[in-house]
């Protein structure tokens, strides 16, 4: 038997060889090459429910993340008062020179009503 | 209007690909790094990648993507064996003849045979050994062109050449297998 007359072209028969060759590989060799694809799958499939996990959060995160700065900012906002703020003095009435005669009147007029108010008290 | 014609052997699921196609790359694998875990390794990696990035592709177009990540991890392997020499240049191989033993154990024990599968098997072990006496570049070119019937265009792709490139290597490839297969047995092909 030679090789001529069992098949025509190199390619044919080097293939008919590593087919042949495959076929009889061992068995614990087959075993551990579907053992590769069975870890490749089993590998995959975890892979890709940890990536989902994680792309939901990338979806979740920036609406939470949105949502807390909204709600800060709102609840910032309305508790938020406005101090009121001490009336400015009319720059005339700094500039601006009292009579002494009418500070005098001024004490008078205080002391009037301090000694109403004590009056009253003793009644 | 352009037709696609698809062969209808061809695997609709992952599964079916994968168990299809798993002991042809895992003996394109063990022909270039000669050791059968890291044959098997390159496989399960190629396997991972292809399921976990390319799942949702077409199923034709799934054999020219695993072939070019399986090459991808080939050759990678080859640049980190290169790395590891370089370190750890003082441990040196002891045993050169791996190799051989690795291949001609997953060929079968010609001894147990009749002789009618005797003359089989030693065929059998002179082509294979052909292979391994072909460049790394050859060997790829030959066996995703002949033995897995890619294209040249998806050939040269896979392996990352110009498409006249693949051409050469194959054209050089069955010249030197018909050599060693002429040699060995003695006829003309």
């Amino acid at each position: 038997m030679t090789l001529q007359s069992k098949s025509g072209t190199v390619e044919q028969q080097i293939n008919a060889r590593l087919d042949q060759a495959n076929a009889a590989l061992p068995e614990s060799v087959k075993q551990d090459i579907g053992a590769a694809r069975l870890n490749a799958q089993a590998k995959a499939l975890a892979l890709t429910q940890k990536r989902t996990t994680v792309r939901n959060w990338h979806f979740t995160l920036p609406a939470t993340f949105t949502s807390v700065g909204v709600a800060l900012a709102v609840v910032v906002l309305v508790s938020y008062k406005q101090t009121p703020l001490i009336p400015v003095l009319p720059a005339e009435l700094l500039t601006l020179d009292v009579p002494l005669k009418d500070l005098a009147l001024l004490e008078d007029l205080e002391f009037a009503d301090w000694l109403a108010e004590q009056q009253e008290v003793l009644l | 209007m352009l037709i696609v014609e698809h062969s209808t052997d061809e695997p609709q699921d992952m599964d079916s690909f994968l168990l299809q196609i798993e002991q042809k790359a895992y003996r394109m694998a063990l022909m270039s790094v000669n050791q059968h875990a890291d044959a098997i390794d390159l496989l399960q990696d190629s396997m991972l990648k292809l399921v976990v990035n390319y799942a949702h592709k077409p199923p034709q177009e799934w054999k020219p993507l695993f072939y070019r990540i399986l090459q991808n991890r080939i050759r990678d392997w080859h640049r980190q064996q290169k790395v590891k020499q370089l370190l750890f240049f003082w441990k040196a191989n002891n045993h050169p003849d791996d190799a051989t033993e690795e291949w001609s154990s997953y060929v079968g024990d010609a001894k147990e045979l009749p002789d009618n599968r005797l003359d089989a098997s030693q065929q059998q072990d002179t082509a294979l050994k052909g292979l391994a006496e072909l460049s790394e570049k050859q060997r790829q070119c030959f066996l995703l062109r002949s033995w897995e019937g890619m294209s040249v265009a998806d050939t040269a792709d896979i392996m990352g050449c110009s498409q006249g490139s693949v051409k050469t290597h194959y054209f050089r490839a069955v010249h030197k297998l018909r050599s060693v297969l002429e040699d060995a047995h003695d006829i003309t092909i």
